[in-house]
């Protein structure tokens, strides 16, 4: 099982209280009806699926219900950090994300 | 007698504890590990806003003379028990005997973004005392509800049994569980068949 820091409870929780989201930092096309089909797909159905460092939402299902960020080797399984959603991977925020 | 009132008297609505069915049958008061009571008459409103709203804080102040508590942790007053549920969402437990229209009073005093929703109905605060009190958690929950981490004033939402539950730390050996209501019978039942060895008494009338 793993132990995953939830950023918003501040602590680490077993993996059982959380569901997985996949790929994080998918930002959504901001005028889909521009896209051709396959532009479209890509951003429905593709994913990177890397071998090694992930970057991934994790959901807090059974605890605070918000959505965060995980860097998650897929190799090893280690959890190198949780972030918030709304901040990049540099730690910065992101464009459109002031909680506002 | 007419239809509508023939009706009326035939399904005429009794408030019915979510315990009502388990109770009965689990009454041991001298022999329990852990006594299991159900707090009814109270009314539990989510509560959400930014943290950093200074009006929201204030007027929370204003009308359930308590503060917003921070991560992980709930706060008193004599009028209600506030609960952190979220980085925006707080959980407030108010007696009706010392607050009867708290909505009401809420909306009045806060002005701005925030929401206050009466939960009442779907949730039900049960309250866990006893010896054996420890025990029963370690095998409900993969959360570590050790004094030394989750001591008074520290709630957490977590797994219980197969269902989720708010839990807080009252004192020492005494712990409330807020339930959604239709896993009351389930989680009561839970409760009772794993304290099998060491007894549950299931207060209340
Ligand atoms: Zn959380």
């Amino acid at each position: 099982m793993l132990q995953i820091y939830c950023p918003y409870c501040q602590e680490l929780r077993e993996e059982e209280e959380f569901s997985p989201s996949g790929e994080a930092h998918i930002a959504r096309p901001r005028d889909p009806e521009s896209l051709s089909d396959e532009q479209w797909g890509d951003y429905l159905f593709f994913r990177k699926n890397p071998r090694g460092l992930h970057r991934e939402m994790w959901h807090h299902s059974a605890g605070c219900r918000r959505y965060f960020n995980v860097e998650r080797d897929t190799v090893s399984y280690v959890i190198a950090r949780s972030y918030p959603i709304g901040e990049d991977p540099a730690g910065a925020m992101v464009e459109g994300h002031d909680h506002e | 007698m007419s239809e509508s009132a023939e009706m009326g008297q035939r399904f005429a609505p009794v408030l019915e504890s979510p315990l009502h069915y388990v109770r009965a049958r689990h009454r041991n008061p001298a022999a329990a590990a852990v006594t299991l009571s159900e707090r009814s008459a109270c009314i539990l409103l989510n509560l959400r806003g930014s943290p950093e709203n200074e009006p929201f804080r204030e007027s929370v102040r204003a009308v359930l003379h308590v503060e917003l508590p921070e991560v992980g942790r709930s706060a008193d007053s004599e009028l209600a028990s506030i609960y952190w549920l979220g980085p925006d969402e707080w959980l407030a437990v108010v007696d009706q005997a010392t607050l009867a229209e708290p909505v009401a009073a809420l909306r009045g005093a806060i002005q701005g973004h925030v929401s206050i929703v009466d939960v009442s109905s779907a949730q039900s605060l049960l309250a866990v005392q006893g010896a054996g009190v420890a025990e029963l958690l370690q095998k409900a929950s993969v959360y570590d509800f050790h004094p030394r981490e989750f001591g008074p004033g520290r709630c957490a939402q977590t797994t219980f049994a197969k269902a989720t539950a708010l839990v807080r730390c009252v004192g020492e050996e005494h712990f409330e569980l807020i339930v959604r209501r239709s896993f009351i019978d389930y989680v009561a039942r839970w409760i009772v068949d794993a304290c099998a060895e060491s007894g549950c008494h299931i207060s209340g009338t």
